[in-house]
């Protein structure tokens, strides 16, 4: 009994672990005022060590009465139940549909006594679920609500991004514990000209308890709260991020530090929640939202899910860690300890561990068939790169399908596979093989962000004639996207290595390798950029003696030096 | 403008001088017949350099008419250098082994660079691979490297050379004459029988007994020497490596430290030239050979060549230049400074650069069409395998061919390539990737050391009825099996990607990848070995508490 006990402490351990803070994820929020085009913008990384990059799709479809929906476990698989299906589902690629609805998620744990295993739904297939049912972010949000009340919400704590054409929503949610359906939860509208984000960890903390304009939530969020002991002062001051999903060090330092982080880059005075960020401050909470100084493009919020901390005092490429190439990754565990002191390792917004990724554009100005666009990518964000998928798509690429390959099968046509595949010689040479992937990324981006206004006019033209042509156009720009982003990824891994091989950079002209003059099959003596200073200092400091070169040795060997080239000169 | 060009000059003439010393630089190990396991004689080789792509020259024997001629183009930079006469039989060779199961090798000490004549025809590579077309022995050899040197010129710097026949291993060591000389000044030097020698950027000969059977030098190897002045004591203290290539640090602690490596696995005793080896004592020199404790196999040998120093006070895996994961490789440039103060990075003998590697055995106790294997593998020993090829062959695998690809340009079915995209995610995380490749390699070369003996078997089998049968057969065998090899890195590269990506390690049962007991495409929680102390500690000097996370109660 006491081994059993034993080994189940710790897998619970292990679960919490894996919750908090290996398998987490990221999400920006950002409303049409604080959106430089006038879209809503969510964006989401899916950073799990077990997930695969896929993008989901089910196309809209009838259903007879009586049928039903499977639901398997998002994260593990499983099945967990059934639940009646509607008349009619509507077309979802990824974490959006067709009516420009798309929801994003982390997970921020909570109360772990609040988790009714037995729910049918889990958060992922809520998701998927409410995006082929809904098409606002209101009637999403009811849904929700609805089908937890109904089937049970079998996760822990969540917070959601959810946004369509005009709101964008940030909900968040937990269990009831185990045995009782529904889910104690607030979702709050983000005031126009803001933007959020969230980050396993709950944001919301008080709200106004009668706008329902702005904020809604469940009729029992506060008494369950006070019956199960988690607060006990006045409603108006009920916080449910302090109820349900108490503070700590790692919640601020490897969660709401993200959040920060994505603030910090945007918006001024960020700089008073520092402490708060790097876990030092637990009572300087940051908003819940922030004005951005200037208005934000697709690009500039992908920039913001490539983010390590780069310039702040948490930025992973200044320390020995980043070895001797600035790579800001670390692996797991995030912790360790030395001298019996317990250090971290950051955990940043992107990551190596991402399955997918996207950032989302929903715009009120254009028909639903063109408004809605899944700038998608698969892997750390960091090191790849997004590709547009318009989500009236009646298809989706071969190389982003679900059942290409899986986490343990490669697959040679799977766009994570060789994405992942270049991210490890990014990992091993950052400064160097990681900026040419960047740049990359940069230039297929910038190309896909340029042709946008024309592509969208020319499927305008096809719409006012026929939608459904309009919606092929779509399909085949967003395949052809795709499938030239794979081919592209496919010649930068055979280039890297050409280019970086053994901690080389062979020199290029004119977009090609230099030869040595003599032969083309070989190249000119290849740069040696060799390694940062941080590195130099620990490695002489790790060994002090052994590596030094004796000072007369090599005074006698530059005086050599020296008489060789005066021979020289005498000779010439 | 003169001043700027001067500084050009130096600059480049600098680079050169860092390139042929230390960049671009090789290991060769010779053993002898009593040296080895089974009577064998072998020469290892690895040729590094970062410009040089992984292939095997194969040559098919052939005769050619009169007058033909042969055109040398440099080896180490594909420049055409001159044509000189062909024979009239050529025999053939794969790699750098014959038909005649004689094997050469090298490494470039350079030595005076005022010796180096230009306008030579013969690079020391189209040296070596001429001589295979022409000699049977390794004394056949020697002759005719200085009758061509002669003849036509030696346009490279200062070199050794490992030249092993059935019965002999000879080291040579020669250097040319100067801008517009033909010829070279030389030594060449039975290895005595029982004992073992290797050479790596540095001349290792010193002095030299002037009348014996078993050591060749050039006429003028002292006297040239005393007209250059480099040398005015008497003959019998003459030593080449001194008068040729006086020691350095450089030349110590970058390649002699291989040698004093590889004789250290291998000899006892060799604690005492520690200090030398690491650049601190050029009085104390190591012996031209020494006797190994243990016999050595191909496997043993090949253990030295994937040698980083481990074990020993240079050993890489251990100062926090090998982050986290003992990693025993580091980028050029070799050397930089802290507070200035100048520190090195070791050069060891298994090494990102090299292009390819090979064991050779040479076997007296079988006819030339069994007895000869070239042991062949490209790319960085240590995170490579090697394939046997018989040196009868009279093909050899795609994979591995000069038309495989080049440095240039990467090919899907090039061995170089796929070994190294392998090394690079190795070199990643070398504790636990580079084991894997490791572990992949051993089984795959324990394998053919096993199969080896039916093979050899079954051959003489032909042999005895048909030679050429035998020779079929054999090159058959070589090919199927580096096709294997080529195969198997292939399969390699992708278990790894699955197994190690994003600093993970997935879990496996019974040769599977483990599921999560809920989808058969999502695996358990991998496993996180996390990083090794050295780091720990740098992580933490270098990072002024930023990390330091507070105590506080559960």
């Amino acid at each position: 009994m006491n081994k059993y006990f034993k080994l189940f402490s710790i897998v619970v351990f292990l679960l919490f672990h894996a919750v908090k803070t290996g398998d987490a994820c990221t999400n920006i929020l950002v409303t049409k005022g604080a959106s430089k085009d006038g879209s809503t913008m969510i964006s989401y990384s899916a950073d799990s060590h077990t997930r695969y990059g896929v993008i989901v799709f089910n196309p809209s479809s009838h259903h007879k009465a009586g049928e039903v929906v499977n639901i398997y476990d998002y994260e593990k698989g499983g099945f967990r139940g059934s639940i009646p299906q509607v008349p009619y589902t509507y077309s979802q690629v990824g974490h959006m549909n067709e009516y420009q609805l798309s929801i994003g998620e982390t997970t921020f744990g909570g109360r772990s006594e609040l988790q009714n295993k037995s729910g049918i739904l889990d958060y992922g297939s809520l998701i998927y679920v409410v995006l082929q049912r809904a098409k606002t972010a209101r009637e999403a949000i009811q849904l929700m609500d609805e089908l937890v009340q109904e089937y049970g919400y079998g996760s822990v704590g969540e917070s959601f991004s959810i946004a369509d054409k005009n709101e964008v929503w940030i909900m968040e949610i937990i269990g009831k514990g185990e045995g009782n359906k529904g889910a104690v939860w607030v979702a709050r509208l983000l005031p126009d000209g803001y933007i959020s984000s969230h980050a396993n960890h709950a944001r919301i903390t008080t709200f106004p308890l009668n706008d329902p304009a702005t904020t809604l939530y469940s009729k029992d969020v506060i008494t369950f709260a006070r019956e199960k002991g988690y607060f006990n002062g006045n409603d108006e001051d009920f916080s449910f991020s302090d109820a349900y999903a108490p503070i700590n060090f790692s919640a601020a330092r490897a969660c709401e530090a993200r959040v920060w982080s994505v603030f910090n880059m945007f918006s001024e005075g960020m700089d008073k929640y520092l402490d708060y960020a790097m876990g030092h401050n637990n009572e300087n909470r940051m908003p819940l939202w922030v004005k951005p100084t200037n208005k934000l493009s697709v690009a500039d919020i992908s920039r913001a899910m490539r983010d390590h901390y780069e310039g702040t005092p948490m930025d992973m490429t200044k320390d020995f860690g980043a070895g001797g190439e600035g790579t800001p990754y670390r692996w797991r565990p995030m912790s360790f300890e030395v001298d019996g002191k317990k250090y971290l390792n950051e955990r940043a917004i992107a990551t190596q561990q991402s399955g997918f990724w996207f950032v989302t554009q929903s715009r009120s100005f254009l028909p639903d068939e063109i408004g809605g666009v899944n700038w998608f990518g698969v892997d750390d964000a960091a090191t790849s790169c997004l590709s547009p998928i318009y989500t009236s798509s009646r298809k989706i690429s071969e190389h982003i399908r679900t059942g290409n390959g899986s986490i343990i099968e490669y697959s040679p046509t799977a766009s994570f596979w060789i994405f992942n595949r270049v991210a490890q010689f990014a990992y091993l040479r950052y400064n160097t093989v990681g900026k040419s992937v960047q740049e990359c990324a940069n230039k297929f981006e910038s190309e896909s962000f340029a042709a946008q206004e024309g592509v969208e006019r020319a499927a305008l033209e096809l719409y006012k004639t026929s939608p459904e042509k309009a919606r092929e156009f779509l399909t085949d720009y967003s395949l052809s996207r795709g499938a030239e982003l794979f081919n592209t990824w496919n010649k930068l891994d055979k280039y890297l290595m050409v280019k970086y091989i053994d901690g080389n950079v062979k020199k290029e002209e004119n977009g090609k390798f230099l030869t040595n003059g003599n032969s083309d099959r070989i190249p000119a003596s290849p740069d040696t950029p060799g390694y940062s200073d941080i590195w130099k200092r620990e490695v002489v400091k790790s060994s002090p003696i052994i590596l030094l070169m004796p000072d007369a040795e090599k005074k006698e060997v530059e005086n050599k030096d020296k008489k060789r080239d005066k021979n020289k000169k005498k000779k010439k | 403008m003169m001043k700027k060009n001067f500084v050009a000059y130096v600059l480049v003439a600098c680079m050169i001088f860092g390139a042929i010393k230390i960049v671009d630089a090789c290991s060769s190990i010779l053993v002898t017949k009593g040296a080895s396991a089974d009577g064998s004689t072998m020469i290892s080789y690895a040729a590094d350099s970062h410009v040089l792509y992984g292939e095997l020259y194969f040559r098919p024997a052939a005769t050619h008419p009169a007058g033909t001629m042969l055109k040398v183009y440099d080896w180490d930079g594909g420049k055409f250098r001159g044509v000189i006469p062909q024979v009239e039989k050529t025999y053939s060779t794969v790699g750098n082994m014959n038909e005649h199961q004689l094997a050469i090798s090298e490494s470039t000490y350079g030595g005076r660079k005022e010796l180096v004549n230009p306008t030579g025809i013969v690079d020391y590579g189209s040296l070596i691979y001429i001589t295979l077309q022409r000699a049977k022995t390794a004394r056949e050899a020697i002759v005719i490297m200085d009758e061509l040197m002669q003849t036509y010129g030696y346009g490279s710097s200062g070199e050794s050379f490992s030249i092993a026949d059935t019965n002999e291993v000879w080291i040579m060591e020669l250097i040319g004459k100067g801008p517009e000389h033909k010829g070279s000044v030389w030594v060449a030097r039975l290895i005595p029988n029982g004992y073992i020698s290797a050479h790596a950027n540095q001349a290792r000969i010193t002095t030299f007994p002037l009348d014996d059977p078993n050591t060749l030098y050039s006429k003028d190897v002292i006297s040239f020497a005393r007209e250059q002045g480099y040398f005015k004591g008497k003959d019998k203290d003459f030593s080449f490596a001194d008068a040729y290539a006086p020691l350095d640090f450089g030349a110590m602690r970058y390649c002699d430290a291989r040698v004093w490596s590889a004789f250290n696995m291998v000899a006892p005793g060799m604690d005492k030239y520690l200090d030398y080896a690491m650049g601190s004592n050029p009085k104390n020199r190591m012996p031209l050979w020494v006797k190994p404790a243990e016999k050595l196999s191909v496997a043993k040998v090949a253990d030295i060549m994937r040698d980083h120093y481990e074990g020993t006070p240079m050993d890489m895996t251990k100062d926090a230049g090998a982050g986290g994961e003992e990693c025993p490789y580091r980028w050029r440039p070799m050397s930089y400074k802290v507070d200035g103060k100048t520190y090195l990075n070791e050069r060891a003998i298994a090494t990102q650069q090299t292009g390819f590697w090979f064991i050779s055995q040479s076997r007296a106790n079988f006819p030339d069409v069994v007895g000869g294997i070239n042991w062949f593998g490209v790319d960085d020993a240590a995170t490579s395998c090697l394939t046997p090829i018989y040196s009868s062959s009279t093909a050899i695998s795609p994979y591995f061919s000069v038309e495989s690809g080049d440095l240039l340009n990467y090919s899907d079915k090039s061995a170089f390539w796929i070994f190294n995209r392998v090394a690079q995610f190795a070199y990643l995380r070398y504790n636990i990737v580079g084991k894997a490749v490791q572990e992949c390699a051993s089984d795959f070369e324990n394998r053919c050391f096993e199969s080896q003996p039916a093979i050899d078997a079954a051959a003489m089998e032909l042999y005895k009825s048909s030679p050429a049968k035998a020779k079929q057969f054999l090159t058959d065998y070589s090919v199927r099996r580096a096709n294997e090899l080529f195969d198997t890195w292939v399969a390699l590269d992708k278990y790894l990607m699955v197994k190690f990506i994003d600093g993970n390690v997935k879990k496996e049962l019974n040769g599977k990848f483990q599921n999560n007991g809920q989808s058969n495409r999502i695996p358990a929680s991998p496993d996180t070995p996390g990083y090794t102390e050295v780091w720990k500690r740098a992580v933490v000097n270098s990072s002024n508490g930023v990390l330091l996370m507070p105590s506080v109660k559960k």
